[in-house]
């Protein structure tokens, strides 16, 4: 079976061959589409930031410093995308205040049933800050370092936010484990 | 030891990151304290329901959107490239941007008219006459330059 690396396949986007854009988009786009998702809480808002990470993917394919990282490069991007969208969200609040939650006590949790979806829901009341590490450590199973290298964070930095994060959520799923 | 530190240990354990000599100190801790077991079984029970989770299928329409980039599109962006510039700040704020930097140049280049132009010098050449008070003679001064000379 033939194997075509990320490279080529960007050598060939630069060729102005669509079929490689378009496999690199099969490739990506769940985990891109399920971060904006996981991040915005919004279906449109997340198609328009995929949108926009892919367009820049094939308008900058001929610049791309490390065509080896290329996961790494589209959520880099993505995120740049979300928190642009995020900055207009004045719910989110600043970091100084040390809370992880947006909302003291979401509305939502009482009408949340499952368990799967009432860590859904918990996960959209976290703030921006605490919630991309957990995305991006839970469900695209990314190490401290990639995480740090997306994010502009330090690697302990990083560490301490997903402590954070974990021990916020077990707080309050508490009961339903017992 | 501090719960706290070694509940962060636990943390990083389950992602594998954690250094060696910490994981000797975190499971002798664990050996004693409940509420770090307790923390433990629910984290453990939390990166379940994570990994049970199945991933969103990416929209059909959002498949169309992008599949139909064309270097036109791209050309079109380039075009416009302000057209952006709303979804980063507000309106209103970049209004107040322009009226401040518009006050801002007012303001500054005025102050520059005012203190950049040379001094003018008046030079009188006819000078002063002295006047006798009091058996004083006063000499008149005056500010201009050359006055009384």
């Amino acid at each position: 079976m033939l194997v075509i690396t990320d490279a080529e396949l960007l050598e060939q986007m630069q060729a102005n061959d669509r079929q490689a854009f378009a496999i690199l988009y099969e490739k990506y786009k769940t985990n891109i589409y399920r971060y904006c998702l996981r991040m915005l809480a919004d279906g449109t808002s997340a198609e328009d930031a995929t949108h926009e990470t892919f367009l820049k993917l094939f308008s900058h394919a001929r610049t791309l410093q490390n065509p080896h990282a290329l996961l790494a490069w589209l959520l880099s991007t993505a995120r740049n995308e979300v928190m642009m969208m995020l900055r207009k969200d004045k719910r989110n609040g600043t970091m100084a205040d040390n809370d992880v939650w947006m909302e003291q006590t979401p509305h939502d949790l009482i009408v949340a049933s499952e368990t799967t979806q009432l860590v859904q829901t918990l996960i959209r009341q976290l703030k921006s800050e605490y919630r991309e590490v957990l995305v991006l450590r839970e469900y695209e199973h990314l190490s401290y370092y990639e995480i740090a290298l997306i994010t502009g964070d330090t690697e302990s930095s990083v560490k301490s936010r997903l402590f954070k994060a974990r021990k916020a959520l077990t707080e309050k799923l508490k009961s339903y484990y017992t | 030891m501090n719960c706290t530190l070694i509940q962060e240990y636990i943390s990083q354990w389950t992602d594998s990151e954690l250094h060696p000599s910490g994981e000797a100190v975190l499971f002798a801790h664990l050996s004693t304290c409940e509420s770090c077991r307790t923390f433990f079984r629910n984290l453990f029970t939390l990166k379940q329901e994570f990994s049970s989770e199945h991933p969103p299928k990416v929209p059909t329409t959002l498949d169309q959107r992008i599949l139909a980039i064309r270097p036109s599109t791209i050309a079109q962006k380039q075009k416009f490239p302000w057209s952006r510039l709303g979804q980063t700040y507000s309106f209103r704020a970049i209004g107040l941007a322009v009226v401040f930097s518009i006050l801002f140049t007012f303001v500054a280049s005025s102050f520059w008219y005012r203190y950049s132009q040379p001094q003018q010098t008046i030079v009188c050449l006819t000078p002063l006459p002295e006047v006798e008070v009091n058996g004083y003679v006063v000499v008149a001064q005056s500010h201009m330059k050359g006055l009384n000379q």
